[in-house]
């Protein structure tokens, strides 16, 4: 970085507030993908105005930037290719306004997602998508990868939850897409910004849909004796009119896991563990829940365990939450997939995942969202071992195959990234790719937001030993 | 060859009606070439919804590019090409005991392609939610003729750019839709619907306010004006199993009936509507059921905005507590300005659709009069951080009104979006916000 | 490439003792759910300052990408070690081990400073030393001329974490405690008469921080244990070595656990030793691990862990506070959850608990004892605050070497606290204390901080609980 533009960086956040040391910069170079690739620099910013003013500077040098929140993403999104600046947005924030009579909350978009809903917990109010991270990831990252939860079967995805943005350009250019009332004029655009990966533009302030937390929730779990079991349960519930708010499912691998580290009682020789939530009035949800039990022993499954308090739906619960931690005990590491596919066809999907963990000799352990098909097989590896993470790569990509042909897509919510740019043309002619490519020429014309993110590939790909970004860099003096 | 449509008093030139996507992108390379103004007509329903088009080189009619191309109950989703009408495939999901959550106005003309580009949603957005919730996936045919496809046929998609919805409610100059895929709900238990015509605006509002801020999960929240509803619809659901005959005369004039409208569990629906009626113990409420119910929402959408016709039609979209103040505004406008206004206020999105009309012909009806009552009433739907458009009686305003009001600095990105898909354009040009 | 020889040519770069770490550190995959539970990084949004961040530059260090040095020592040393981070992983990281790693192979190659040797090599293991030299300090200040420096902004200018050391305490404490226990006749040899001879023998471990700035904490921790039928030995110990610890010194932590156990001598003729220190006590019973390579005393330090208890831990085991029978029904606090005292009346006292890293979960694991015996006092009602279990931000002298995230961290604690209306904070540790002090001072918040040991005397001695009382004496400034 040249001394001219570190100073200018400082005169705008403050002289601690940009990092630009190669130590620093290391502990930027990641998220929670499996490449690296080192920043030219990170700025902490903490308003609008400063990132208008960070973006202006850059594009007057032709300079490519990531935003960054938590730096959680898992298909590597947050990851700054070409020698980008990366703006970390996490101290931006706050909650500028509640508004319960109109349904709505301004945020700003570094909050936790998690802390969104415990600030609106007191006021009988929550915003509805938990992704699985909900602790530990912010809500510009929620947009930037229209992220979902087990919640979005009934309630929806980010994008059904956010009605406005405001959007910094590359450029410094300040735009509010959408506002407050669910139909606002003109194209959507901000419907187009959520899940653009900050291909787009950096996003500062949220307008969101908030709910009114429902009055009853009651949970279920039923363990199957096969994954077919466990969709018919779920086509089941669906024929019958009854529309869950949560169906989460565990595979057999998983739950001899969850076994090992939790013991939750789950049958070992299970195939699938499908837990059910209802919510929304009290009335009537007893007979409900009744109803799923008769739907369940129907479809022939042996058990099903209802939660008659709070107490008891935790413990429901307990294992699928537990999921993650107990099958990082398998191994060192392992590597999230996230393909979807129609909802009917996930055993098959499965089992086919099943066939490619054997072809790659990978243990992989799933678990899905068997509501909307969206399925997550952990894929094992160790992380020390180049070709074992070679391996898992590839074999990743097999199952994104296996979802496209299945008539699903290749990512249900962890977004493009890099991680699956080769993917794309499973699902996307070359036509379809170049009118998305309009779409970023009119907001980015220049190409600097987030290069080599969701649609181009970069020239400098990111290696897995960060070789081609240390490469990039090598052309830029040290030091600020 | 030339035609016997006219759209807001324009012949087109030529008409096409395409019956498949390969017609389609050949005609639309053909306008490209001659820098043709192309219309996309559906069922014409909405023609009223922006200005006037300049010219109408060609009429492109989706009506050969009809039917639903997969039903899907199981995993509940349903594909349709634009010209199939909104009716015909909500009655292909009911067929499979489904519900296609689509309730836009004249559900019989209006088609899949037209509620799609318009996001016209009616009464029970307030349970479905918009279309731009619905529509999982599209397939599109671009000014250049090339056949592209956003999205799919799953919830959980974020495979690219959300191209989806950028082409819901996009008015057709982006592409021409021909194929839309929609998310499809399990059929319910049991529905119901409360009528209750109650005093005044402010109880009206009052009692919204309340229910917004209950347990409850209304599938229609509406505020309307009486003669929003056939006047023989009292006496006529009062025939249907479940309907019962209002006592007392049906609500006068400016009184507004209050409609709520719940699905589900038929416990859950019981406790709903008990607890709206309840809340108001003067009143004599009427419940509708079941087929009762359904009839009442087609009622609804039978009054939606008309093109044409001596009314002139204003749709705003303002927070969802100043919704009835819009009502009040208008009545007050009407009031002062010797005009009748019939309302129907979508309360729980915010959506306000205003009928505006002279009354026997009373006080001055030149279209100056008639814009300065639009821009009025936009001005109070902006106030209220709001905007406001005209969706009928187009012909009752001068040449070159404001039909859509300002969008702000985002339309400085719509423009170059617009540019980018329709660099020649020919897909309904000036149809849209802005001019794009 | 195979991997073998990758692996084993990154690994010569790395300091010996990496090795042992680091297959357990590439268990991390950067998931980033340490992020909202690090109070350092809640207060910075680093991610040097985060368990994920740390991690990844020790990992760096062993495979050759980056190295042990000043530019990497900052993400060290901003580790409060309560193992929050660990705690919500799932792969259950040690970051404070990894970071106790780094600031020990720090120190072998850059040294350490001369006042960090000369304190945990001299004077630590030396408590006649310490108690002279503290004395002295707090001479000085009694002399008025250091607070005179600091209002005039002299000390601020000369170092800022001297002026926040000088913040950690109002005025002086006068005697130290063990001065003042040595004329109530407690050390060593037992005291009083015949009818207390049979009494059990309780070894009181004298905690630095209660020692040197606040000793009426400890009278009141004597008294109690007195009051629950007990004779009290002072031990003669030396500091517990936590810090040392804490900062790397394995070594001198090692000595000063040796020292230690040297002075105690043989255990049997005490039935327990208490601490009213969580540090101390949660340190002790990690003396195991810590001499578990030293044969000679590596079995005593496993006695001395099964003696140890923390103060409400013992205080429950032997049943509790008891009630004087006039003020009410005796309640036994054992098992006695959420029964508040009376009704909330002008006399009762709304008190919250802040649980010391070293009590909790990820240590000792004493939290419900603290809380049973809080719910069962006499004119307070308890309310648990929001995240009562997380770190202060002192951590020993973290507080006073990195004012600035110490203050920020403390900031958003004593807002819950708050937020529960409570207007006595109570707590188990002193350096939480001085942090609690002076964050509720910062906010100004019109809180007391009190030990439980303080709570639990007044309660023996029959006095009901209410403000103005001027016992307490932590008062941060």
């Amino acid at each position: 970085m040249t001394r001219t533009l570190g100073e200018r960086l400082r005169a705008i956040v403050g002289q601690k507030n940009v990092l630009d040391k190669l130590v620093e910069l290391q502990t930027y170079e990641y998220d929670a993908y499996l490449e690296r690739s080192v920043p030219r620099a990170v700025v902490f910013v903490e308003t609008t105005e400063q990132v208008s003013r960070v973006l202006k500077i850059l594009a007057d040098e032709g300079i490519p930037f990531v935003p960054r929140g938590c730096g959680t993403n898992l298909s590597g999104g947050s990851l700054a290719l070409d020698g980008a600046v990366v703006l970390e947005m996490g101290r931006m924030n706050k909650v500028l306004e509640i508004d319960i009579p109109n349904q709505h909350m301004t945020v700003q978009v570094g909050i936790f997602n998690l802390d969104i809903s415990t600030i609106l917990s007191p006021l009988g109010y929550y915003y509805a998508p938990d992704p699985a991270s909900q602790k530990a990831c912010s809500l510009g990252g929620n947009i930037a990868e229209n992220a979902g939860g087990p919640h979005c079967f009934k309630y929806g995805v980010t994008s059904n939850h956010v009605l406005g943005v405001e959007v910094v350009l590359a450029g410094g250019e300040i735009v509010w897409l959408g506002g407050k009332n669910a139909d606002p004029l003109g194209l959507d655009l901000t419907g187009t910004f959520v899940g653009s990966e900050g291909t787009l533009g950096i996003a500062t302030t949220a307008i969101l849909r908030i709910l009114r937390k429902p009055e009853a929730v009651k949970t279920l779990l039923a363990v199957c004796d096969s994954l077919e079991d466990g969709g018919n349960v779920v086509s089941a519930i669906v024929a019958a009119g009854l529309m869950p708010a949560t169906l989460e499912m565990v595979d057999n691998r998983t739950i001899n896991a969850i076994e090992d580290s939790m013991a939750c009682g789950f049958p070992r020789e299970a195939a699938a563990v499908l837990l059910i939530e209802l919510d929304g009035l009290r009335d009537g949800m007893e007979e409900m829940a009744e109803a799923i039990t008769s739907l369940c022993k129907a479809s022939g499954v042996p058990e099903v365990r209802v939660a008659k308090d709070e107490d008891e739906r935790q413990a429901l619960w307990r294992g699928r939450k537990g999921a993650f931690g107990s099958i990082s005990r398998l191994a060192p590491n392992y590597m999230v997939a996230d393909g979807t596919v129609p909802r009917t066809k996930l055993p098959e999907a499965l089992r086919r995942v099943g066939e490619i963990g054997c072809r790659y000799d990978i243990r992989i352990a799933s678990v899905f969202h068997a509501g909307d098909g969206n399925l997550h097989p952990l894929l094992l590896f160790d992380s020390r071992d180049p070709a074992d993470r070679e391996k898992v790569m590839a074999a990743g990509m097999e199952v994104l195959r296996v979802c496209a042909e299945l008539g699903g897509t290749v990512s249900g919510e962890h977004g493009i990234g890099v991680e699956k740019l080769a993917a794309l043309p499973l699902v996307f002619t070359d036509d379809d790719l170049r009118a998305q490519g309009l779409v970023k020429e009119a907001f980015d014309p220049k190409g600097l937001a987030n290069p080599g993110k969701l649609l181009q590939r970069t020239g400098n790909g990111a290696g897995a030993d960060g070789s081609a970004a240390q490469a990039a860099r090598a052309e830029v003096p040290a030091g600020v | 060859m030339s035609s016997e449509i006219t759209i807001r008093g324009l012949s087109p030139l030529t008409e096409s009606c395409p019956a498949d996507e390969a017609q389609l992108a050949e005609l639309l390379t053909l306008a490209g070439a001659g820098g043709a103004a192309c219309y996309i007509a559906g069922g014409l329903t909405k023609q009223d919804w922006g200005p006037a088009p300049a010219r109408i080189d060609r009429l492109v009619s989706t009506a050969g590019l009809s039917g639903c191309s997969d039903v899907d109950p199981d995993n509940l989703t349903l594909s349709a090409a634009p010209g199939t009408t909104v009716a015909e495939a909500r009655e292909r999901a009911h067929a499979v005991d489904r519900i296609l959550p689509l309730d836009p106005g004249h559900p019989g003309r209006a088609t899949i392609g037209g509620v799609v580009a318009t996001g016209d949603q009616g009464a029970r957005a307030a349970g479905y939610g918009g279309l731009r919730d619905l529509v999982l996936g599209v397939r599109a045919t671009l000014a250049d003729g090339s056949a592209v496809k956003f999205g799919g046929r799953t919830m959980k998609n974020v495979t690219g750019y959300d191209m989806t919805k950028l082409f819901v409610g996009s008015f057709g100059i982006l592409g021409v839709i021909t194929e839309a895929t929609f998310r499809l709900l399990p059929r319910f238990d049991s529905q119901a619907v409360a009528i209750l015509p109650l005093p005044s605006l402010d109880e009206a509002k009052a009692s919204v306010a309340r229910i917004i801020a209950s347990y409850l999960q209304p599938l229609a929240l509406e505020v309307i004006s009486a003669d929003a509803l056939p006047p023989d619809f009292a006496s006529s659901t009062a025939k249907l199993p479940g309907g019962r005959a209002a006592t007392g005369a049906p609500a006068a004039g400016g009184r507004p009936l209050l409609l709520a409208g719940f699905s589900g569990h038929r416990a859950a629906v019981d406790r709903s509507i008990k607890e709206v009626t309840e809340a108001h113990p003067g009143v004599a409420a009427q419940v509708l059921r079941d087929d009762a119910a359904e009839t009442l929402y087609e009622h609804l959408a039978a009054s939606g905005p008309e093109a044409g016709g001596d009314r002139l039609g204003l749709r705003a979209s303002v927070p969802i507590s100043r919704a009835l103040d819009m009502v009040a505004a208008a009545q007050t406008c009407a009031a002062s300005n010797g005009l009748s206004v019939g309302f129907r206020a979508g309360a729980a999105r915010g959506r306000v659709d205003l009928l505006l009309a002279t009354r026997d012909g009373s006080g001055p009806n030149t279209d100056a009069w008639f814009a300065s009552v639009l821009s009025h009433m936009r001005a109070q739907a902006v106030s209220m951080g709001g905007s406001l458009f005209v969706t009928g009686g187009a012909a009752l305003l001068p040449g070159g009104y404001d039909a859509w009001g300002d969008v702000g600095p985002s339309l400085a990105i719509m423009k170059r979006i617009k540019e980018r898909f329709d660099p020649t354009g020919i897909l309904n040009p000036g149809r849209f916000v802005g001019g794009i | 490439m195979s991997s073998g020889t990758t692996r084993g040519a990154a690994r010569k770069a790395a300091p010996e003792e990496f090795q042992a770490l680091y297959d357990h550190v590439v268990t991390c995959g950067k998931c980033g759910f340490c992020q909202p539970t690090c109070p350092i990084f809640r207060a910075t949004g680093r991610e040097a300052n985060v368990a994920r961040g740390k991690v990844v530059l020790y990992r760096n260090i062993v495979e050759g990408r980056t190295e042990i040095g000043p530019d990497t020592k900052d993400a060290f040393a901003n580790c409060l070690l309560c193992r929050a981070c660990t705690e919500s992983c799932f792969s259950a990281v040690k970051t404070d081990q990894v970071v106790i790693s780094f600031r020990h192979a720090y120190a072998e190659r850059f040294g350490r400073g001369p006042l960090q040797r000369a304190v945990f090599r001299y004077l630590l293991p030396h408590p006649r030393l310490m108690r002279g030299l503290v004395s002295s300090i707090w001479a000085l200040r009694r002399t008025g001329l250091p607070d005179l420096a600091r209002r005039l902004g002299l000390v601020g200018l000369l170092n800022p974490k001297l002026e926040r050391a000088m913040q950690l305490r109002e005025g002086t404490p006068g005697p130290l405690l063990s001065s003042r226990l040595k004329r109530r006749g407690h050390q060593a040899a037992s005291n009083g008469g015949a009818q207390r001879a049979a009494a059990p023998l309780v070894g009181y471990w004298m905690s630095c921080g209660y020692n040197y700035v606040l000793p009426e904490v400890g009278v009141a921790t004597v008294n109690v244990l007195e009051g629950l039928g007990r004779r009290v030995e002072v031990l003669d110990n030396c500091c517990c070595g936590m810090a040392a610890y804490g900062y790397g010194d394995i070594e001198s932590a090692k000595e000063l656990a040796r020292e230690n156990l040297r002075r105690l001598g043989d255990l049997d003729r005490l039935e327990v030793i208490v601490s009213e220190c969580g540090s101390c006590s949660g340190h002790l019973k990690e003396y195991a691990e810590l001499l578990a390579d030293d044969p000679e005393w590596a079995g005593k330090a496993l006695a001395l862990g099964k003696k140890m208890r923390s103060f409400s831990e013992f205080v429950q085991e032997c049943g509790g506070i008891p009630v004087d029978a006039a003020a009410g029904a005796p309640k036994g606090a054992a098992g006695a959850e959420g029964a508040a005292a009376g009704s909330l009346s002008d006399e009762t006292t709304v008190i919250t608990y802040h649980e010391p890293c070293h009590m909790g979960r990820r240590y000792q694991n004493v939290t419900t004892q603290p809380r049973q015996i809080l719910r069962s006092l006499d004119g307070y009602e308890f309310r648990e605050a929001a995240e009562s279990d997380s770190c202060c931000g002192a951590a020993g002298t973290y507080g006073v070497l990195h004012p600035e995230t110490s203050a920020a961290i403390i900031d958003r604690k004593t807002g819950f606290i708050k937020d529960t209306g409570a207007t006595v904070v109570a707590t188990e540790c002193p350096s939480c204390m001085m942090q609690l002090a002076f964050g509720l001072k910062q906010a100004g918040i019109d809180a007391e901080v009190v030990n439980i040991s303080q709570l639990c005397d007044e309660q023996l001695r029959g006095s009901r609980g209410g403000r103005g009382r001027s016992r307490r004496a932590v008062k941060g400034s």
